[in-house]
């Protein structure tokens, strides 16, 4: 696969609360390439919003940077930061509340074209045309967001990022807010659009089924920290973490006579107060005493799999 | 269905009033519930599930009514002719609720323990010393760990999951027959909605607590339901036991829906996708409302719209084509 688009290299994020320090993100480091999807799962308090909104630089991060196309945006003045914003755009779970309500379609999505300096006329042509990449009727351009349907929205969305030729699209929940059969039409779209212009996806989500569709590779976060990275397939099929295993095993599928595992025990723990030694130890099914005071470390495992658990399967 | 019918809804129409002219939202729905089933009923927005669920409850609101129709609760009779002071110690009573936010259902200045005591002390007159010790006992039962110091928590100190354990204890605490269930495990993470869904199956079987279980996931149904009603476009699409509906669904429609739902077992290149959108109540197609979606369309969906078709073993299907669905390959 081609040079990394995108790199995360140690980040971290913190932050002070009247009960103390809240660690949001531990150590997180990873590559996207070119044309490739990275999938991000984790229950709610695991980071990936945080994660999300540091790499779209919304959020400073403490420690670690963030490099896109190779230059290091972390240091950046939001000046020099302006033509690359272009080259990462962001799809969210309420499409509504990130296209201007006063604006029409065809407004929203010119925008990128007009600060790249485009005329009049090409832009026009350009948003008709992303329109209908993205399956919507060129003429809908001269109407406002409120009068289309949530799956109509997200399209507008990725329309939007495609106009601003981005190189890579932070989708957060992008399809959580969406009805099955509107979010297989999506994730759909998503496939076709990465292979037809190399776009890399940051893909966040809670929904694993949507996630394993999409991903190339997963990153399973847990309390901040990465706890499984490596092939789709591989994570979902032969999954070495623990954590990652309970997920999956979690996830009610729609096929008759599942044989029903025993639920993990209690809930995430608070990132104000994470356990000692490995953060998921307290509903670990396998825990052993090392566990508790040894913080394992993030190691290969096979075929490019990283896993931080100290008896990984 | 052996035995008679716990619940039993029976052509049941419903419109809401808006500032111009009445939409129905519902349009003959039958469907029943058998003492202790658990019954799924399944659907994307705007398919009428929840307002199905309201309509037991009687809690369709000033710009909602039951325009035709029936819902015979066992032991009582038609709850759509109940006057409202007799519908409400129904509901909480033999009728228990949890809803997908339970934050909305629990009063935020009350500690969570005097809630579940004061629905005791209501309903069944227990004295609030013992109320207060059978909350804690409830408490302990579903799942609430150190129930006597939580009793004293206000419910935004607890987790999501642990707010849903506090409806599920004030719904039960009056043994109901039914327990309606409004998406109730939607809000919360996947290890979390297991361990609730554990939870309801084994309160079913502990108490014989009969559920309806109202879900847009295929997902949770399979785990959960005896049986389903699937619902489009304020319609029931089909009705079959759990089982024959994933196996071989009866309805274009639940079969579409079965393939769009991405899987965690294994990858398809491309989704099987449903084109197009649910139509609003004010857009009705003619002829079946999922005809201008059906992949398995013929000349008549357009015009007719299907009658509910028998299709044995307590089989029934919306569809003129609902053989030929349930005979060809998914």
């Amino acid at each position: 696969m081609s040079a990394a688009v995108l790199k995360v290299i140690g980040v971290g994020r913190t932050f002070g609360t009247p009960d103390g320090t809240l660690t949001a993100l531990d150590d997180v480091s990873f590559d996207i390439a070119s044309g490739e999807t990275l999938g991000i799962v984790g229950e709610s308090g695991c980071g990936k919003s945080t994660l999300a909104r540091i790499v779209l630089k919304l959020l400073p991060a403490t420690r670690g940077r963030i490099e896109l196309e190779g230059r290091d945006v972390t240091v950046l003045a939001e000046r020099d930061m302006r033509p690359l914003r272009r080259s990462m755009q962001a799809v969210f779970q309420d499409p509504i509340s990130s296209l201007n309500p006063r604006m029409r379609v065809g407004d929203i999505i010119a925008e990128p074209l007009r600060a790249a300096g485009l005329g009049r006329a090409e832009r026009t042509s350009r948003v008709r045309e992303m329109l209908s990449v993205v399956g919507l009727a060129p003429d809908t351009g001269e109407r406002y967001p409120h009068a289309f349907s949530g799956g109509q929205r997200q399209r507008i969305a990725i329309a939007r990022a495609l106009a601003a030729a981005a190189r890579i699209v932070v989708c957060d929940e992008a399809t959580s807010a969406l009805d099955v059969s509107v979010q297989a039409q999506v994730l759909n779209l998503l496939a076709d659009l990465r292979g037809r212009f190399g776009l890399s996806l940051m893909f966040i989500s809670h929904n694993l089924g949507a996630v394993r569709h999409i991903s190339d590779r997963i990153a399973v976060l847990y309390l901040g920290r990465v706890v499984e990275i490596g092939h789709g397939a591989h994570i979902f099929e032969t999954p070495a973490h623990p954590y990652t295993e309970a997920l999956l095993a979690a996830v009610p599928e729609s096929i008759p006579d599942q044989p029903m595992i025993p639920p993990l025990v209690g809930e995430i723990p608070s990132p104000l107060h994470r356990p000692s030694g490995c953060h998921f130890h307290t509903r670990c099914p396998k825990v052993q005493a090392r566990c508790r005071q040894e913080d394992p470390l993030l190691l290969p495992r096979r075929q490019g799999q990283e896993v931080r658990c100290h008896f990984p399967r | 269905m052996p035995g008679s019918p716990l619940l039993n809804i029976d052509g049941l129409s419903v419109c809401f009033r808006g500032e111009e002219e009445s939409r129905e939202v519902l349009r003959q729905v039958s469907f029943c519930i058998a003492p202790g089933e658990i019954m799924g009923v399944v659907g994307e927005s705007g398919s009428g599930k929840s307002v199905a669920a309201l309509s037991v409850m009687g809690l369709l609101g000033a710009t909602g009514s039951i325009t035709q129709g029936s819902i015979h609760f066992e032991g009582i009779g038609d709850l759509t002719r109940l006057d409202p002071g007799a519908l409400r110690a129904v509901r909480g009573g033999k009728i228990g609720m949890i809803f997908q936010e339970p934050m909305t259902s629990l009063n935020p200045l009350m500690t969570v323990g005097m809630q579940v005591t004061e629905v005791l002390q209501e309903h069944l007159g227990v004295a609030r010393t013992a109320a207060r010790r059978e909350a804690i006992d409830w408490f302990d039962k579903v799942g609430i760990p150190n129930p006597d110091l939580r009793y004293h928590d206000y419910p935004h100190s607890l987790s999501g999951g642990m707010r849903q354990r506090v409806m599920i204890a004030m719904a039960m605490v009056c043994l109901p027959k039914l327990l309606i269930a409004d998406e109730p495990t939607t809000a919360l993470d996947v290890t979390v909605q297991a361990q609730i869904l554990e939870l309801m199956k084994d309160l079913r079987q502990r108490h014989g607590t009969a559920i309806l279980l109202i879900t847009h996931d295929m997902g949770v149904i399979a785990r959960m339901a005896d049986r389903v009603a699937v619902m489009y476009a304020g319609e029931v699409a089909e009705v079959a036991q759990c089982r024959d509906l994933l196996t071989a669904p009866a309805h274009p429609y639940t079969r579409s829906l079965l393939a769009a739902m991405p899987s965690v077992k294994r990858r398809l290149d491309r989704l099987p996708i449903i084109p197009g959108q649910m139509p609003s109540p004010g857009a009705m197609p003619t002829g079946c409302r999922f005809h201008p979606r059906c992949p398995m369309i013929i000349e008549k969906c357009r015009e007719l719209p299907a009658p509910m078709q028998s299709l044995g073993g307590g089989r029934i299907a919306r569809c003129w084509r609902a053989a030929a669905a349930m005979e060809s390959p998914s």
